[in-house]
Order: C-alpha cells, then sequence, then structure tokens
C-alpha cells in the first residue's frame, strides 16, 4: 500500500455517519453532470460567479434595467397604452447588455488568459491532460456562460418589449442572436490576443489597444442595431434574408474556428503542429465563400460588381494570412513528421499543408488563384442562366441545363460573357498576381533574414506590409518627383503600384499601358518560380515510424485483436481446463 | 535498493540557449526508479531551465530528455501522463478554496467520477490538508500552500516527481514534514527529481546528487562518490599523548601522507588511500609507539563536497 493510500486510511471519514439529504443528493447529479464539462469551464465558473467583477457588473446589469424599465414606462407614458414603444424600450434594454457582452466578457476573457500566462498558472495546466485548444475552449465557455447569465438577467425586460406594441419577434431574435454571435467573435479574438504575447510589457499594450478595438466595435454595433430596428432590416419573410443568414452565418463560424485554432496553437507545445489544421480551416472557409458567392451570382444577381468585391476580399484574406503563413519555420519535429502522408498522391495534395514557410507560400499563391479562377467563372456566367432572383437556384439552372447542349450552347454563352466582362476579369487576374508576387517578395526577404537572425510570423507580416506600402508609394513619389510635381498620369514606372494599377484595371485603362499588366503577371510568375524551387527542401520531409516505446505503449493501450480465420476460431484464449 | 536498468529519467546531452547564454551545457544523467537525485547549484546555474525540459515546458535547444523512455520533445503527452511538477512559485487561483483548487486538477488530468473523489480525499490526507478543505487559498501560510502545491502535483498519481526548491521559504517544522514526505514518496517507488539551495536537508533525503554550476554539471553520484572523485586524499585527525611533535616527524617520512598541521595534542593531517589503508597506518602508529588518544577521518558533508566542486561563478 502506497504512503498516499495509507494516509487516506488513517484519516476519519467524517461523512460516513452523516445521513444524505437531498442536496447532497442534487449535488451528487450535478456532479455527474460536470464531468462531461471542460474542466477549465467549472474551474472559471467557480472562480468568475465568485468574483469581484462579475458581482459589479451583474448588479449594474440588474440596476440599469429596472431603471430603465421605470425610466421608459415613465418617458412613454401615457402613450405606451395604445402607441408602439416597443422599440424604444427593446433599444434601451439592448444597451444595458450591450455593455458587459460587447466589452466586459471579451476583455475578461483576454484578462483570464493573459493571467494565466503572466502568473504561471497556465505552464501548470499544460503539463496536465488538457491540450490547448481545449484550455481556450474552456475560457471561451466560461465567457458564454457569462453572457447567458446577462442575457437571464435582462429576460424579462426583454419579454416586455414584445408585449409593448412596434417591434415584432423576429427583430427581438435577431438582435439578440447577433449580438451574442458578435460577443463570441470578439471574446475568441480577446483569447487570440491574449495569446500573443506573455511579456507583461506587451499585455499592457495589448489590453489598451484590445479596449479600444472593443469598444470601437461596440459603438459600431449599437449603431447598426439602433438602425437595423428602425428600417426595418430583419426581414424573415423575404428569401434572400435566409440565404444572407446562411452566408453570414458560415463566415462567423470559419472565423470562430479560425481564431480559436488560431488562439490554441499560439499557445501549444512548440513541437506540435500548429499549422495544418489552421490551413485546412482557411481552405474551408475560401471554399464556402466561393460558393456563397457562385450562388449569389446565379440565384440572386449576375452583377460583375460581385467578383470585384469577391477578389478584394479574397486578396485581403489572402494577403494578411499569407503573410503569417510565410514566416513559420520550416524544420518539421519528429513528432510531426509521424502524421506526413505516405502516398505519392497524398504527398502532392497533404504537402501544401504541412508547417513551413515555402508550403505556406504555396498554399496561398494556390488558394488566391483558385479563387481567382471562381471569380472568373462568375464572371464568365450567362445571363440567361440567371432568371430571377426570387427563384432558387435549382429551379433557375434546372430546365436551363435540361433544355442545352453543353457544346453547342454553353461554350458560345460562357466566352461571350467573360469577353464582354474583360475589365473586370482583368482586374481579378491582376489583383491575384499582386498577392502572389508581393507575398513571394516577402518570403524571399524571410529566408535572407533568417541567415543572420532567427525571425517569426510578426517579421513576416510587417515585411509584407513594407513592401506593400512601398511598392505602391515609391513609385508614385518617383513619378512626381520625375515630372516635377505634376500628375502624368499612370505609366509603366507605376509597375508595382498595385493601387493605382488595379484602379486603372477597373477604369478600363490599364491594356493602354500593356506593358505594366504583363510585367505585373510574368513578374509574379518568375517569383512563384523561385519560390517553387527554394520550396523543395520542404517537400522533402518523409514519414517516420515512431520509436519502440510509444508503439510499445500504443499496443498496451489499444491492442490489437487477433484475427479470426474462421467461425471456430476462439476470441478468447482457450483455457487449461478447455 | 533494487535499481532497475532503464533509467526512469534521462537527460541526454542537453544544451539550452538564451541567446548568448548557454543555461544548460551538454548536461546528461540519469535518475532509476525509487531513487531521490538531488540537484544542486548556485541560482542562475541552469537548475530550473532542465527541470523545465524534463517538464515539458521549453525545449531543448539540443539534445533530448527522457521520462520512462519517452521523449520530453517529441511525446510531451505520454510523459505529462507520467509526470508532477511543482516548480518555485505556488501557481494559484484567486477566488478557489483548496479543494475546489485540486479538484480542478483533478479533472484537468483526466481523473473522472469515484477515480477523481478518491484521488482527492488521498491527496488531501497525505498533505494534511483535510481541515483546510473549505479553507480559501488566499488565506493559506506559506507551508500549507507548499501542501498545496505538492498535493496538486501528487493528483494524478505521477511516477515521477519534479520538484524545484520544495522548502523554499519553509519554517524549520514545515521542511522536516515536506522531508518525511518526499521520503514517503521514495519509499513508495516514485521517481524524485528535487532541488534545494538547502544542502544538509538534500544530503538526508538524496540517494544521490548532480552538482551544476554555469549550465555544466561538474560532478554527479553519491556523496561519497562525488568527494572521492574531487579528491583522493582524506582529512584524518590524530590526538596522541605526549609525543606530537615526535608523530608529525613520523609521518612527515611517509609518502602517503602531505599537509601535516600540529595543533597541540592533535596532528591533522591529509591521507592519500582508502579506509583500509588508513587502518593499516594506525595499526603502525601503534606499533611504532605511540600513545593514541583518538584517531579519527573527518566527515565530508554535501556542503562540502559542494564547495570543493563549485567556483561560485554566476552567468
Amino acid at each position: 500500500m502506497s504512503s498516499l493510500d495509507s494516509a487516506l486510511k488513517s484519516t476519519p471519514n467524517a461523512d460516513s455517519t452523516q445521513r444524505e439529504t437531498w442536496w447532497d443528493r442534487v449535488e451528487a447529479v450535478l456532479e455527474r453532470g460536470s464531468e462531461w464539462l471542460n474542466p477549465i469551464l467549472v474551474k472559471e465558473a467557480r472562480q468568475a460567479l465568485k468574483s469581484r467583477q462579475f458581482v459589479v457588473t451583474f448588479t449594474l446589469l440588474l440596476l440599469l434595467g429596472w431603471v430603465w424599465t421605470i425610466f421608459g414606462v415613465f418617458l412613454s407614458a401615457p402613450g405606451i397604452f395604445y402607441g408602439a414603444e416597443g422599440k424604444g424600450m427593446l433599444f434601451g434594454y439592448f444597451l444595458v447588455l450591450a455593455v458587459p457582452l460587447l466589452v466586459v466578457v471579451p476583455f475578461s476573457a483576454f484578462r483570464s488568459l493573459a493571467a494565466e500566462r503572466e502568473d504561471g498558472t497556465y505552464e501548470l495546466i499544460s503539463i496536465t491532460a488538457l491540450n490547448a485548444r481545449q484550455i481556450v475552449s474552456g475560457k471561451l465557455g466560461s465567457a458564454v456562460l457569462q453572457m447567458m447569465v446577462y442575457f437571464s438577467a435582462l429576460a424579462p425586460c426583454v419579454a416586455f418589449t414584445y408585449l409593448l406594441r412596434g417591434v415584432d419577434i423576429f427583430s427581438i431574435f435577431f438582435v439578440l442572436y447577433y449580438t451574442f454571435l458578435v460577443s463570441l467573435l470578439l471574446s475568441t479574438f480577446a483569447l487570440l490576443v491574449a495569446t500573443a504575447s506573455r511579456s507583461r510589457q506587451w499585455q499592457s499594450l495589448l489590453s489598451v489597444l484590445l479596449l479600444l478595438v472593443l469598444l470601437f466595435v461596440g459603438g459600431m454595433w449599437i449603431t447598426f442595431i439602433y438602425s437595423s430596428l428602425y428600417e426595418n432590416i430583419w426581414r424573415a419573410d423575404l428569401w434572400e434574408f435566409w440565404a444572407v443568414q446562411g452566408f453570414l452565418l458560415t463566415n462567423f463560424v470559419m472565423f470562430f474556428m479560425l481564431f480559436l485554432w488560431a488562439a490554441g496553437a499560439q499557445i501549444s507545445f512548440p513541437s506540435d503542429n500548429r499549422s495544418t489544421r489552421m490551413r485546412y480551416i482557411m481552405f474551408l472557409h475560401q471554399a464556402f465563400f466561393i460558393g456563397w458567392m457562385v450562388y449569389f451570382t446565379i440565384a440572386i444577381d449576375n452583377e460583375p460588381e460581385l467578383a470585384i468585391v469577391s477578389i478584394v476580399v479574397g486578396c485581403i484574406y489572402w494577403g494578411v494570412l499569407g503573410a503569417l503563413l510565410i514566416g513559420e519555420y520550416p524544420q518539421l519535429s519528429p513528432r510531426v513528421r509521424r502524421e506526413l502522408p505516405q502516398s505519392f498522391l497524398g504527398r502532392m495534395t497533404w504537402t501544401w499543408f504541412n508547417p513551413g514557410s515555402g508550403t505556406g507560400y504555396i498554399f496561398t499563391s494556390l488558394n488566391i488563384s483558385f479563387f481567382a479562377v471562381a471569380c472568373l467563372v462568375m464572371l464568365s456566367i450567362p445571363d440567361h442562366l440567371v432568371q430571377s432572383y426570387t427563384l432558387t437556384i435549382a429551379t433557375s439552372i434546372a430546365p436551363t441545363v435540361a433544355t442545352s447542349s453543353p457544346v453547342i450552347d454553353w461554350v458560345p454563352a460562357f466566352t461571350n460573357q467573360f469577353a464582354s466582362n474583360f475589365r473586370e476579369s482583368s482586374f481579378v487576374i491582376l489583383a491575384a498576381a499582386y498577392v502572389v508576387a508581393y507575398l513571394g517578395v516577402s518570403r524571399l526577404m524571410v529566408l535572407l533574414a533568417r541567415q543572420v537572425a532567427s525571425v517569426g510570423l510578426m517579421f513576416s507580416l510587417l515585411i509584407t506590409i513594407f513592401f506593400a506600402i512601398a511598392g505602391a508609394a515609391l513609385p508614385w513619389i518617383f513619378q512626381f518627383w520625375l515630372f516635377n510635381y505634376r500628375n502624368e498620369g499612370y505609366t509603366i514606372l507605376q509597375v508595382t503600384n498595385w493601387a493605382w494599377t488595379l484602379e486603372e484595371t477597373a477604369d478600363g485603362n490599364i491594356w493602354n499601358h500593356w506593358p505594366s499588366p504583363v510585367g505585373v503577371l510574368l513578374g509574379a510568375l518568375v517569383i512563384f518560380l523561385v519560390n517553387l524551387i527554394l520550396t523543395a527542401g520542404e517537400v522533402a520531409q518523409v514519414r517516420i515510424a515512431a520509436p519502440q516505446r510509444v508503439q510499445d505503449e500504443q499496443l498496451t493501450l489499444h491492442p490489437v485483436k487477433p484475427k479470426r480465420n474462421s467461425p471456430w476460431d476462439d476470441e478468447k484464449p482457450a483455457s487449461s481446463n478447455a | 535498493m533494487q535499481i532497475s536498468t532503464t533509467p526512469t529519467i534521462e537527460l541526454h546531452r542537453l544544451h539550452r540557449l538564451f541567446g548568448s547564454t548557454h543555461a544548460v551545457n551538454d548536461i546528461s544523467f540519469e535518475v532509476h526508479r525509487g531513487q531521490v537525485y538531488g540537484y544542486i547549484g548556485p541560482n542562475g546555474a541552469g537548475k530550473t531551465t532542465s527541470m523545465r525540459i524534463l517538464s515539458t515546458l521549453d525545449l531543448p535547444t539540443y539534445g533530448d530528455a527522457f521520462v520512462d523512455g519517452f521523449s520530453c520533445i517529441n511525446d510531451p503527452d505520454r510523459v505529462r501522463r507520467r509526470l508532477g511538477f511543482m516548480p518555485d512559485y505556488f501557481g494559484t487561483y484567486a477566488n478557489v478554496n483548496c479543494w475546489e483548487y485540486l479538484d480542478f486538477f483533478a479533472r484537468a488530468h483526466g481523473l473522472v467520477g469515484r477515480e477523481r473523489s478518491q484521488a482527492l480525499r488521498r491527496v488531501m490526507a497525505f498533505t494534511g490538508l483535510n481541515l483546510l478543505a473549505e479553507k480559501p487559498i488566499r488565506g493559506l501560510s506559506k507551508g500549507m500552500k507548499q501542501r498545496l502545491c505538492l498535493g496538486r502535483t501528487l493528483i494524478h498519481d505521477p511516477a515521477v516527481l519534479i520538484l524545484d526548491e520544495p522548502a523554499a521559504g519553509l519554517d524549520p517544522r514545515a521542511r522536516i514534514e515536506l522531508r518525511e514526505m518526499i521520503g514517503q514518496l521514495a519509499a513508495d517507488g516514485k521517481t524524485i527529481l528535487v532541488s534545494s539551495h538547502i544542502l544538509t536537508e538534500l544530503a538526508e533525503m538524496c540517494d544521490r546528487v548532480g552538482i551544476i554550476e554555469q549550465g555544466r554539471l561538474l560532478a554527479t553520484g553519491t556523496v561519497e562518490e562525488i568527494q572521492r572523485q574531487q579528491s583522493q586524499a582524506s582529512e584524518v585527525r590524530v590526538r596522541v599523548l605526549g609525543g606530537a611533535q615526535a608523530l608529525s616527524q613520523w609521518l612527515g617520512a611517509r609518502e602517503d601522507v602531505e599537509k601535516i598541521v600540529l595543533d597541540g595534542e592533535y596532528v591533522n593531517f591529509a591521507h592519500a588511500g582508502v579506509r583500509e589503508a588508513e587502518v593499516e597506518l594506525l595499526r603502525e602508529m601503534v606499533v611504532a609507539g605511540f600513545a593514541i588518544l583518538e584517531f579519527g577521518t573527518h566527515q565530508t558533508t554535501l556542503e562540502d563536497v559542494f564547495l570543493q566542486v563549485t567556483r561560485g561563478y554566476v552567468q
């Protein structure tokens, strides 16, 4: 018997003599229920609900809720008995909720994780069975719990606004639903910010910046909710409304997952694979985004502007994420190499999801190219495929498809549409080429910098921003200086100036300066090829076997059942008596 | 004690660089099951860094560390299941009582239901925290907090314990109690790596020690082994009745004796040789006619060894 067990034996069990009360039984049930919850959530709930911050916020919320109820009723009287006063009352309650939900809860989530890292308790948790993502999810769960408590506290007041006239149930639902989603996304973002640095100085700076972001977003959201209530945008009777809800929800889920995984990756063990899962999410996000854009083009509106907006969003998205991906280190730990794809096809496809600067660049370039191709397809969809915006995609396309021959009708229709949208198509191609080129140059700089110093994601992000600004501003300044500060219009000198070049493209004048777009395309191709050659080393990584000790334990924990060759083979080993 | 052939803890050519500072410089040693290994060195020697690498909180620049045969770099989750780390800070939470604190760590280690409640009761009984279960951590004394942290380290019943300065700042009674607890855990077969500045205590509880300075492991083994590594000569003190001067002359003629110092009736000298040689020397003195009242060799303490081995460098 170990000394721990003998200490337990020598301790009298005080509870054994007491009778179990009904409350003990309730507590036991709750205790069993809590086994299913994230341990961080259980701890945070115990901690947070006893904290001064929560008590003060909750008390203030209740007080302000009551004050607004009394004040609002007096303010609306006597019209409250026959007028439509619900909107005003609802907006008042929303304001009371907005501060805790949009500022207090996300900021507490930030402080909660930052404090764990400052106080060293994060280290103690990190060496338990919990992984980094579970830790972040637990913190987020605690934030959600607090949101729920605040929502519940004001639920009777919100229900009261429905009893007044002037606000429908959908408006109330969507105001609360979207406020919850925004609060959740801000909390996830705040957790990501908390993982950015361990140093107290940086944490202080980040906390100020985060607070400013929260106040800004909170202010914007309050303004939006106010106008949404009075402009009646929550139109559940419209079909497009639900399509937009689907689009927003998809993007929310993708950004939420991206932030959550990024926060988890930031604080995970250094030899872990921090990148592959995030690349899956990015890839999936792009696929969903393109899917929605094509759907909107076909089912709602076949305007070329949609493709332009899409490529701009895509360029920003991949520009930022690509700038971070090219800052990754290419060395894979043996732990990561144990899980690399083995087959030729697997390596061809999944290698670009492996961590590394080169794979990150190629991954980004392939994605933005794919995005551009999707936008070109959107620009090529013939108008007659899009019949009425009230029809769904299936009813829109099905009759056309059924009565047409793909080769005879479709190919000319698509090419004609593409030709008529040549200006927009040029914009799409050039925008994607600029992203490939600038990220490629930044990656080459990262490789150069690594010859003398150890540089990471922050360096690659900053160098990309620097190149993007310098590439646009320097030729512009140079040209003005060259022409004695007179505006001589677009020239070939502006080939690196993505802003001006794309503006000229949008205006339809870029092919008058054809060497410039051709230069951009050729430049992007050359930079891509140089980077591809330099990525060879990263692609050459092969899978390695787990050490014998790991394999042995794996076999002990998950023994392989002996294969039965016939129905007479006994599963259990025969005993000596048999 | 039976020592298994596979080490439970193994550091293999471990290096850790922080910029130009070589915090851990080529350290290798092994600790077997049931052993208590004392890790000694001045502040900034690299003890905590190497303990953090073993605890999967940091990565080495080169080399590797293994716990029960699993790499701390490549299989941290397997290492963590086997390991309990008690750092040199408390790491406690506000608004939490002792029971809630231990319960949280039990849950975090994946203990559920009856298994968790048993673990909690066992650890609270072992650390003597039963009566303080409902007490907020904020109100605990330093000694009690240290017990709580030991409880947290033991909650998942790890086979390996890494204790970084567990006795720092404790009063004498708390230190004795902690020493006893560590002794009990070692007797249970747990492998313990403990660092401390209080060398007398380490000497009492450790089977082996490693002395580290400026990131280098200067010596490792039992105290006697290290002493022998450092110097072949033992200090001998002889009290002789009325012939100290003659004895010192007699000793001066011998090749195995040096550093002879007369001190009244006493003669102190360094004797190169093993214990049997000392017995022979005493016999020869008596045969030579010296009236020997006392003959003793100086007992080397861990402090002596530490002072001999280290140079007091700080990086």
